[in-house]
């Protein structure tokens, strides 16, 4: 069975369809048994489905300073 | 900003506030994202023959931006793209944030907000990929191909990136003064 460690690095791949079949229903089993992770992956469901939202709302300005490290 | 595959130089300029906004969010700088995007509508002019409508408009002048994008981060950073991502993940990354009462969930609005400015907390390739893959919902071939990064890597971007974005989101929501 999945670790919740393990559970975690996938999620990003099953919300695009990326995660193998045989993945899936062992992330499936261990979010039925698990609350935190099910907590995570709505949370990161939530998430993207935020950043989708923001393809028709364009920001106004980008004068932040801010440089992030690549 | 339609699908449509008409490209008229007029088609190519109604895209200026999508493009403008792309640039803004990846590079956070404002005469920066203007250079940028002239640049993308000269080489969107000068090589109108090579969109073959194979994609959206939208899609394709984003695409040349993102490839800009990536030329501008080579100039400005010496150690940027790498085949490896540099560190390994630990779990603490992923691990959620304390559960918080469900009257200080954000509404949408807010919650774009946040995830907005939580982008500035990303590095640079984390938010192109988020961008491209999420925001634009360029599928994960074509993003890696504007990235020029393999899948592999675009994957551990995409990943990092959507976590630290909900934790950004999680931990505003911890706090019911809001952001």
């Amino acid at each position: 069975m999945l670790s919740c460690d393990q559970v975690a690095r996938e999620l990003s791949d099953a919300i695009d369809g990326e995660t193998p079949l045989w993945t899936r229903l062992q992330m499936r089993l261990h979010l039925a048994m698990c609350r935190t992770c099910r907590r995570v992956a709505g949370s990161l469901e939530r998430t993207v489905d935020v950043l989708r939202s923001l393809r028709d709302a364009p920001p106004d300005r980008g004068d932040d300073e801010h440089d992030g490290h690549g | 900003m339609t699908g449509s595959t008409e490209l008229t130089d007029e088609a190519i300029r109604k895209a200026e506030p999508v493009l403008m906004g792309f640039a803004r969010r990846a590079v956070h700088r404002e005469e920066v994202a203007r250079d940028l995007v002239q640049d993308t509508f000269v080489a969107a002019i000068e090589n109108r023959s090579r969109f073959e409508g194979r994609s959206s408009l939208r899609t394709w002048l984003v695409g040349i931006l993102s490839r800009k994008i990536i030329d501008h981060f080579r100039k400005t950073k010496r150690e940027l793209l790498t085949d490896v991502p540099p560190e390994p993940d630990s779990p603490s990354r992923f691990a959620p944030a304390p559960e918080s009462p469900p009257e200080t969930r954000l509404d949408h609005r807010k919650a774009m907000e946040v995830v907005e400015a939580g982008l500035a907390q990303l590095s640079e390739l984390e938010r192109l990929a988020v961008l491209l893959c999420d925001v634009e919902q360029v599928d994960r071939a074509k993003a890696c191909n504007m990235m020029d990064v393999k899948p592999t890597h675009l994957r551990v971007l995409l990943h990092r990136g959507r976590h630290k974005l909900r934790k950004v989101l999680e931990d505003a929501e911890l706090r019911p003064s809001g952001t």
